[in-house]
């Protein structure tokens, strides 16, 4: 089991950008994509691949460690591509994530018959996920080919079976990157929007209304740099309202989808310093719906 | 990275890790390593054998996007893998053995591996990938890598 430290992608630089570029219906713009409203959506006009994609002027230059785009309506099996550059032409490319199956839509070949078409690249459509594009910047250019102004998302999916690609929220930010995983003492569960009524006789009716994914996770120990740098940052720009997007093993490509979600924090994180040269501190996020 | 240092070194059968391990064959590397292999066998036999048909097809016919009969039959998507892939081997064992090369690995990539329903043998149908495909995947590896001492 390959296990990569989390990733959470914050301070949404795509908010205050201009968005342009596909071909997106005129009621169900790509400003959209900027709303935690995640069901108010931007909708493409078509799912050719010269429609589903945009482009973004951060109108700054920050270091971008990470992008999300989703929920969306894209296929089991569909491939995206995220680059940025240098020019407002987009021509003088920086960072390109190359093309690629968006990860965890797809299920193991070897569990697919020799005889389904979709054997070699392990597509299975009965897959109901609402996936994210979620692309990670390599340590390596974070702050080289990923400190640029102009980003593109290309969403490769000319087949969906929709007609057109949707997308709730799309956020480009920074990431915070630890130098230790999270400690052992960590959970993730549902939590149930579930409304009960019990009657005297102890028959119960129940209204479900979804759930949301819960993530805890807790550190012995960080650098205190770490700790007064992006921990305070996140607990100063985002507080419980400012969404994030959390990426608990960004080396898990099965479960990538399962266990990845934009959220905010339940409550502020705590710094507390009771090691030398360190801190401890935990965060508690629920999933932005 | 060459073809013939990728060959010899950069493919392999454990797990596909885009990162730590990216000539993976396991964990369902095939998706992005069968077209990378056969480019590299082509890239070094072409020089040695020429452009014969079996080179052609592993440089400039087999490919990653969805097979269709008139567009695109070397295609391995979309059913292409049923046309192309036990064909993929059989070009590699007919470059190796004219580059001089013969092994048990070859002699299965040639002949051992088909679509017919598993009998206990190299079959792919009923089931058949399940005990074939990750070998028949080895053995290209394996040829791969003689290939890379010629």
């Amino acid at each position: 089991m390959i296990v990569g430290n989390i990733r959470i992608i914050y301070d949404n630089f795509a908010e205050a950008g201009i968005v342009s570029g596909g071909s997106w219906l005129t009621g169900m713009p790509l400003t959209n994509m900027f709303d935690q409203a995640l069901g108010l959506v931007a909708r493409s006009t078509n799912a050719t691949t010269g429609s589903t994609q945009f482009k973004i002027d951060l109108g700054i230059v920050p270091v971008v460690g990470g992008v999300a785009v989703g929920p969306t309506n894209l296929s089991p099996g569909a491939q995206y591509r995220v680059t940025s550059y240098f020019d407002a032409g987009f021509s003088v490319l920086a960072y390109d994530s190359g093309t690629k199956f968006i990860q965890g839509t797809t299920v193991d070949s070897l569990d697919l018959e020799w005889e389904n078409p979709d054997f070699w690249y392990g597509i299975d459509p009965t897959l109901q996920l609402a996936p994210w594009i979620i692309e990670i910047v390599p340590d390596d250019q974070v702050g080289v080919t990923s400190a640029a102004q102009y980003w593109k998302v290309e969403m490769i999916d000319p087949e969906n079976a929709d007609g057109f690609v949707e997308v709730g929220y799309c956020i480009i930010g920074r990431t915070f990157r630890p130098s230790l995983n999270y400690d052992e003492n960590n959970s993730f569960t549902r939590i149930e929007l579930t409304d009960t009524i019990e009657a005297l006789g102890g028959h119960r009716d129940y209204w479900h209304r979804g759930s949301r994914r819960s993530l805890k996770v807790t550190w012995w120990r960080l650098d205190e740099p770490e700790g007064w740098g992006d921990v305070y940052r996140m607990m100063t720009t985002l507080g419980t309202h400012q969404p994030m997007f959390v990426v608990p093993d960004p080396d898990d490509d099965e479960n990538l989808q399962k266990r990845s979600f934009l959220a905010t924090f339940a409550n502020s994180p705590e710094l507390r310093l009771i090691i030398q040269d360190g801190v401890t501190t935990g965060f508690d996020l629920e999933e932005v719906l | 990275m060459t073809a013939r240092s990728d060959l010899a070194s950069f493919y392999n059968m454990e797990d596909y890790h885009r990162v730590s391990n990216p000539g993976g064959f396991d964990n369902n590397g095939h998706r992005y390593n069968w077209f990378l292999i056969l480019q590299d066998i082509a890239a070094v036999a072409e020089p040695i054998l020429g452009l014969t048909a079996q080179v052609n097809r592993l440089k400039n016919v087999y490919n990653e996007d969805d097979y269709d009969a008139g567009t695109n039959p070397g295609g391995i998507g979309n059913g292409g893998h049923l046309i192309n892939y036990i064909a993929s081997l059989r070009d590699v064992a007919v470059v190796a053995s004219g580059l001089g090369l013969s092994s048990a690995a070859i002699t299965r990539l040639s002949s051992f591996y088909t679509n017919s329903n598993y009998s206990n043998d190299g079959g792919f149908g009923r089931n058949g990938h399940r005990v074939n495909f990750l070998p028949s995947l080895a053995d290209l590896v394996t040829c791969g890598r003689s290939i890379a001492t010629v």
